[in-house]
């Protein structure tokens, strides 16, 4: 597994889980509130940021898991031969850990392709609520929730295309 | 595949270049009143929903009908999509979507700071047209020379 498909990983389970916080709490807050006092400006910032930060944490936790992985199975494969670990086995396992290949490459602009059609889609909501000039608010919610959306897709689309292959 | 048919215009670069017209025609079209149109008016009073929508209904309509005539028109031959039509879309796709995000983190960010709602929908529109834009754009030249490999 590359870096890129932890990363793909790590970027599709931070945009599902921590922007649901951020849209629990605002969209709660309108159901309360009229929605030009909520301030939910500093919120959203700070979301955006904890996504990349969890997407980064995560797609870092995965390295070192999948480094231990690598120990543990050739040591457990070591001991059912019954012979010692081989470590340039181990080695080479280790450094196929970090590589980027073309197909790497190739997936990773794939799935900034389905991203950019998701965000082109659902961009359209957010311009037609300034066209209309509705509230500020909700332009910002569906902007927001249209770029989480396309970030979303696009991890997902890349881990299906690194489990079934690239066709082109 | 001959060198005859290779060299020919195939049906997907046809229809690109539709897109490279309507797009480009649309965008100098819609610029073309918006900015004038803000040259002494506040803001929040300058039309730009009329002008867009009708922008975008001839550049569909248009687009549509050349489409159309294309169809009828190509060989048949030309009417298969091969590798290289699929590349070179993808580029063109990709483009599209840098595009469409920069005018949309515009336009949040403009939402957010609570700019006039003006800003933020052509921000959006303007993504939008430079993503019509520079897509057929960079297909157009993707099938006349060289291209990355995407």
């Amino acid at each position: 597994m590359s870096t890129e498909e932890r990363a793909a990983w790590a970027s599709a389970v931070a945009t599902l889980v921590v922007p649901a916080f951020y849209f629990t709490r605002v969209l709660g807050d309108a159901r309360n509130y009229p929605v030009a006092e909520i301030d939910y400006q500093g919120l959203l910032i700070w979301n955006v940021g904890i996504t990349i930060g969890a997407t980064i944490a995560l797609t870092i936790l995965l390295t070192i898991a999948h480094a231990i992985g690598i120990h543990v199975s050739a040591e457990v494969a070591a001991a059912k031969a019954g012979r010692p670990a081989d470590p340039d086995e181990v080695e080479r396992e280790m450094k196929s850990l970090d590589r980027t290949d073309a197909r790497d490459k190739a997936i990773s602009r794939r799935g900034e392709v389905v991203s950019g059609i998701v965000l082109g889609i659902g961009a359209v909501l957010p311009l037609v609520l300034a066209m209309t000039e509705r509230e500020q608010f909700w332009i910002a919610q569906s902007l927001y929730a249209a770029f989480i959306l396309a970030a979303l897709t696009g991890a997902i689309a890349k881990i299906v295309v690194y489990r079934t292959g690239l066709s082109s | 595949m001959t060198r005859e048919c290779t060299e020919s215009v195939s049906r997907d670069e046809a229809y690109n270049w539709v897109f490279v017209l309507t797009s480009l025609i649309s965008t100098l079209v819609y610029l073309g009143i918006l900015i004038p149109g803000m040259i002494g008016t506040p803001i929040s009073d300058v039309s730009y929903v009329a002008p867009f929508l009708w922008v975008l209904g001839s550049a569909l309509v248009v687009g549509f009908g050349a489409v159309v005539v294309i169809r009828a028109a190509w060989p048949k031959e030309s009417r298969f999509r091969d590798e290289r039509d699929k590349e070179i879309d993808l580029i063109g796709q990709y483009v599209g979507s840098s595009m469409v995000t920069i005018g949309g983190m515009a336009a949040l960010t403009l939402s957010i700071v609570d700019a006039d709602r003006f800003w933020v929908s052509n921000s959006l529109i303007v993504g939008f047209l430079f993503a019509a834009v520079f897509s057929s754009f960079s297909r157009a030249a993707a099938y006349r020379g060289e291209y990355p490999e995407l």
